[in-house]
């Protein structure tokens, strides 16, 4: 280590844009999420499980180059009005997922986090500021998963995010289950239910949440939102207990 | 608290600078990284412990000065061409952390965050995106040690770490019993560092959709293994210890 001696120029860049080298036989188009590949480091339309990079300025046509030829110049940081499924008044605030260069939705399942809701504009259409470099996904190292109207954990959701649309009853296995998991709502406000049914001699403890044997723990569905959720250890003698947890639950 | 019932003219700051007093006694050069001392607040180079706020806009010399006596103009927010140990092109997006105010690199362990990559310029130099007020350390509230050889078994002190491991490294996870909670973290450029993690005798290592083998590992497969790669790991479970979070490509050994 050389602490500084003297003056030194650092290079501020200015602007929230940014280069990147582009595949091979590739074309990305204006206004497309664009994608960092890992192995390479090379850009190109995003897709799973990329690296979210901006989105592109104007279109860059590497269609017969070699890998690198061209560089995509994409934004990197700032608010785009996008269509995004199932949009309403109430997502302000939502992490935002890619699954192609231009399919956007709330579901993390399968998707690339791109940025977060600002502000709503129509039905399906909202402002989204992004930061592909600063801003990070919520679920981050958690394994995004949709579940349907039921199910039942195992030692094998450790380390995932259950993501309910539809209500949905998760049963709680065993005490001996020592899982870690992440059950989120996803559907927009008022409409999904989340029910945790623990062991019959079993209850879900959390802050000043002191549960009942063979009592459910729901997420209210009257004021249920997008992005509730709830962080669930089991292992505790009595039953599962939360780690963390959004929204109203009783 | 009493609510508004009439109109409030807010001072809104514009611009992304800052101004913090000086410690007593000290230079501060154009193009440090500043970090702010906890117990007094005053920015001072930036080394361990402290808090980092910007880089310097000009030189401030307050060599013969009193605490306070000067203050120090930082930019706060931006992007920063830095000298990075070991960047490549697969490292946008990775955490960068400064050792004192002139030496950046990837390793958490001793380090102050300041950024993420934003653009690989040349190996060993990259475009660091910095925002000191609002970007946060990915692994801030773990205390960060580096896996210097080539096995590590860890115990119930290492609990609330993040294990860096800048080599190929067989980490050995103690009886299910032990419920500690640490974060194994590959700090290898791509596909150059292979992490195995080792469960105990007659154990397993289980996560999400993996179903683990009894004494066989959970490898972070080196050909697709990338700087940021990590593994939490949480004791507890009768079968053995759990994956509560993970990124990049893990699978048990075959």
């Amino acid at each position: 280590m050389t602490t500084l001696a003297a003056d030194t120029r650092r290079d501020i860049v200015i602007g929230d844009v940014n280069e990147i080298p582009v595949i091979i036989a590739e074309i990305i188009y204006e206004g497309a999420a664009v994608g960092i590949i890992k192995a390479s480091g090379h850009a190109w339309p995003l897709a799973f499980p990329n690296k979210f990079a901006g989105f592109c300025e104007q279109k860059c046509d590497n269609s017969l180059g070699a890998a690198a030829a061209k560089n995509v110049r994409v934004i990197s940081k700032g608010v785009a009005k996008l269509s995004i499924s199932g949009a309403v008044i109430t997502d302000v605030g939502l992490p935002v997922y890619a699954t192609d260069d231009d399919t956007f939705v709330f579901l993390p399942t399968g998707g690339i986090f791109i940025g977060m809701t600002r502000r709503f504009v129509s039905s399906g259409i909202m402002e989204v500021e992004f930061d592909a470099i600063g801003m990070k996904d919520p679920w981050e190292g958690r394994l995004a998963e949709t579940a349907g109207a039921t199910l039942t954990l195992d030692i094998q959701d450790s380390g995932k995010v259950i993501c309910a649309t539809v209500d949905t009853t998760i049963t709680i296995p065993a005490t001996a289950v020592a899982m870690d998991t992440i059950l989120l709502n996803c559907g927009p406000y008022g409409t999904v239910q989340i029910t945790c049914d623990p062991g019959s001699s079993d209850k879900i403890q959390g802050p000043d949440i002191a549960g009942s044997d063979n009592t459910n723990l729901a997420n209210t569905k009257a004021t249920a939102q997008r992005g509730d959720f709830i962080h669930l250890r089991n292992g505790e003698t009595n039953g599962a207990v939360i780690l963390r947890m959004r929204g109203v639950w009783a | 608290m009493t609510t508004l019932s009439a109109d409030k003219r807010r001072d809104l700051v514009l611009g992304e600078v800052n101004e913090i007093p000086i410690i007593i006694a000290e230079i501060i050069y154009e193009g440090a990284a500043v970090g702010t001392v906890k117990a007094s607040g005053h920015a001072c180079p930036l080394a361990f412990g402290y808090k980092f706020i910007g880089f310097a806009e000009q030189k401030r010399d307050n060599s013969t000065g009193a605490a306070a006596a000067k203050e120090v103009r930082v930019v706060t927010k931006g992007t920063a061409k830095l000298s990075v140990s070991g960047a490549v092109i697969t490292d946008v997006g990775a955490a960068v952390y400064a050792t004192d105010d002139d030496t950046f690199v990837f390793l958490p362990t001793g380090g102050v965050f300041i950024g993420f990559v934003k653009k690989f310029v040349s190996s060993g130099i990259v475009e660091v995106q910095f925002d000191s007020i609002n970007y946060g350390d990915p692994w801030a509230g773990r205390l960060a040690e580096t896996l210097a050889g080539p096995t590590k078994t860890l115990a119930i002190t290492d609990s609330g770490k993040v294990m860096c491991v800048t080599g190929d490294c067989v980490v050995t996870v103690p009886a299910y019993t032990v419920n500690l909670d640490t974060i194994v973290l590959n700090c290898g450029a791509y596909s150059t560092v292979k992490i195995s993690i080792d469960p105990d005798s007659g154990s397993l290592v289980q996560g999400p959709n993996l179903a683990g083998t009894t004494d066989k590992d959970l490898i972070n497969t080196k050909a697709t293994a990338q700087r940021g790669d990590y593994v939490r790991l949480k004791g507890g479970d009768t079968g053995g210890f759990i994956a509560a979070e993970l990124k990049g490509v893990w699978a048990t050994e075959l």
